[in-house]
């Protein structure tokens, strides 16, 4: 028989998942008990954590192109709640979820979208010189 | 506000960085913020083997040399300011060059940017070889220095690896070979390949590990340790019965832990070579022979010409898969020869065994007008 595991969020909502849909998670499959509480993550962030592992768990061809679109729609998001995912998959040690979010990330850096932290570090002056070699390489 | 990007994890940076593939991505990284910016020093040697060698070429202006990347696709705007010679050897982003007075030197290109100041470091010089025996050879090799040594090879980075840094190199007496420890020697270890003097040309040798591989003109493979200054022992490992005529070869210790032996068929139309194809070998280590492969391995690229020859992932690099580059190399004529017929360049597909051009048409024209031989580098990125 299947097992149920519940996982609460840091706000205190509850989400209750079956165990081939958590099993996706390495903390989750190391744990000793089946309820677990996802410190930092709030509810909105953790349920589509949930619906990831959902969809990854029904699916048996991962390579499917159906499931290859969920994911790249799944991964389209502003940068916060992207980063906020990746510290969720990141805590609950899911490596494909980490994996495509990552790649997200570095898809916006090749856009250009993802910019300089400028005002938090006001004296990271590296950060010019890296720049002029960018300017001088001709990107 | 925006999200606490500098507060990610290392692992998962690794990750991000990973997968970008091109030089400007990599620079974006790095500037993203200063945690991301120290995690991309971090990565510097493990991203150094996964990036693609770029072409240096000469652009026959004093000191002037174009650099073309294939991967980004781009001849770059700067040059780099090192001496316009043929050069017998790149290795972990340095050349290996013979001077007048038969001394040799590394020099590292990234280094020396033209209109940028040069860097400190950018010139390794180490002690001079034993003069050839003849007064007459002398004369010769002294005009032609340039081609005293056929190639030459390193074991390690000279300055990030400095302590496991042995180069070698294959002379033209005989096409034997020496070696020197950086910074440990005054003098060159002249290695005495102990099998018939006469009988053994070296055309190559590569470093595997803590040992020097060597391939001679009969494809006789040998190996020899270098632990102390004494004549290593040098022990013939395999040979081949069924022997290719007539080709270039290379040695190379493949991403995927195999030594591979690379056969290049070239042709000749009066002076105009121009490369066939290929052929590979990987060395059976416990049966002592060399069994044909049909590809160079999964995700696995390699570089051919007279640097030492190194193979890449294709993904992360950025280059074709099962796939050969190659330029054009010496053929130990022992002359610089005319522009008109250093234009064996291209990339051959195992799989397919077809040539394909993929140059752009500048970098194919700065090829075409060069003097001097391209030469494969492995950028140094200065972070």
């Amino acid at each position: 028989m299947s097992r149920v595991f519940k996982l609460k969020s840091s706000d205190n909502e509850t989400f209750e998942v079956e165990e081939a849909a958590a099993l996706l998670s390495e903390t989750i499959k190391s744990s000793s008990s089946t309820e677990i509480t996802v410190p930092n993550v709030k509810a909105e962030i953790l349920g589509k954590v949930v619906e990831w592992c959902n969809k990854h768990a029904e699916s048996e061809d991962t390579k499917d192109q159906l499931i290859k679109e969920w994911d790249a729609e799944f991964v389209s998001v502003d940068q916060h709640v992207l980063f906020k995912l990746i510290t969720a998959a990141d805590y609950l040690q899911i490596k494909e979820l980490v994996d495509q979010l990552t790649q997200r990330v570095g898809d916006m850096i090749k856009a250009k979208t993802l910019k300089t932290v400028e005002m938090t570090y006001p004296t990271f002056n590296v950060e010019r010189e890296v720049q002029e070699e960018l300017k001088s390489l001709g990107f | 506000m925006e999200p606490d990007w500098p507060s990610l994890p290392k692992h998962v940076l690794d990750s991000v960085l990973e997968k970008l593939v091109s030089l400007s991505d990599y620079l974006r990284f790095s500037i993203v913020c200063k945690s991301w910016y120290y995690v991309t020093k971090d990565n510097q040697i493990q991203r150094a083997k996964m990036t693609a060698p770029m072409l240096l070429i000469c652009a026959n202006k004093r000191h002037s040399w174009n650099l073309y990347s294939i991967v980004d696709d781009k001849v770059f705007d700067f040059q780099l300011s090192v001496p316009n010679k043929r050069y017998c050897g790149s290795s972990f982003g340095w050349l290996i060059a013979v001077e007048k007075n038969f001394a040799i030197t590394l020099i590292n290109p990234f280094l020396r940017v033209k209109g940028r100041r040069k860097k400190e470091n950018s010139i390794i010089r180490l002690p001079s070889m034993r003069l050839p025996p003849s007064n007459s050879e002398r004369r010769r090799w002294s005009r032609q220095c340039n081609h005293y040594v056929f190639k030459a090879t390193m074991s390690a980075d000279p300055i990030a690896d400095a302590e496991d840094c042995i180069v070698v190199v294959i002379y033209r007496e005989f096409y034997q070979m020496a070696f020197i420890r950086l910074g440990k020697a005054a003098t060159w270890t002249y290695i005495d390949t102990g099998v018939d003097r006469l009988g053994t040309l070296i055309h190559e040798v590569t470093n595997v590990e803590d040992k020097f591989y060597a391939v001679d003109q009969k494809f006789r493979l040998l190996s020899f340790g270098v632990t102390a200054e004494s004549n290593p022992n040098v022990e013939v490992v395999a040979c081949m019965t069924r022997r290719p005529a007539l080709s270039k070869r290379y040695l190379v210790y493949s991403i995927e832990k195999e030594l591979l032996m690379v056969i290049r068929y070239v042709a000749y139309d009066g002076g105009k070579r121009s490369t066939v194809g290929f052929l590979v070998f990987e060395l059976n280590f416990d049966k002592r022979e060399w069994v044909a492969k049909d590809n160079l391995g999964d995700d696995v690229a390699l570089f051919v010409g007279d640097s030492s020859s190194v193979t890449v992932p294709a993904s992360k690099s950025g280059c074709l898969s099962n796939c050969i580059y190659f330029i054009h190399d010496n053929d130990g004529q022992g002359y610089d020869i005319d522009r008109r017929y250093h234009l064996d360049f291209g990339v051959y597909n195992v799989k397919s065994k077809s040539i394909s051009q993929p140059y752009t048409s500048h970098a194919k024209s700065l090829v075409e007008m060069t003097d001097y031989e391209p030469v494969w580098v492995k950028p140094t990125l200065n972070l």
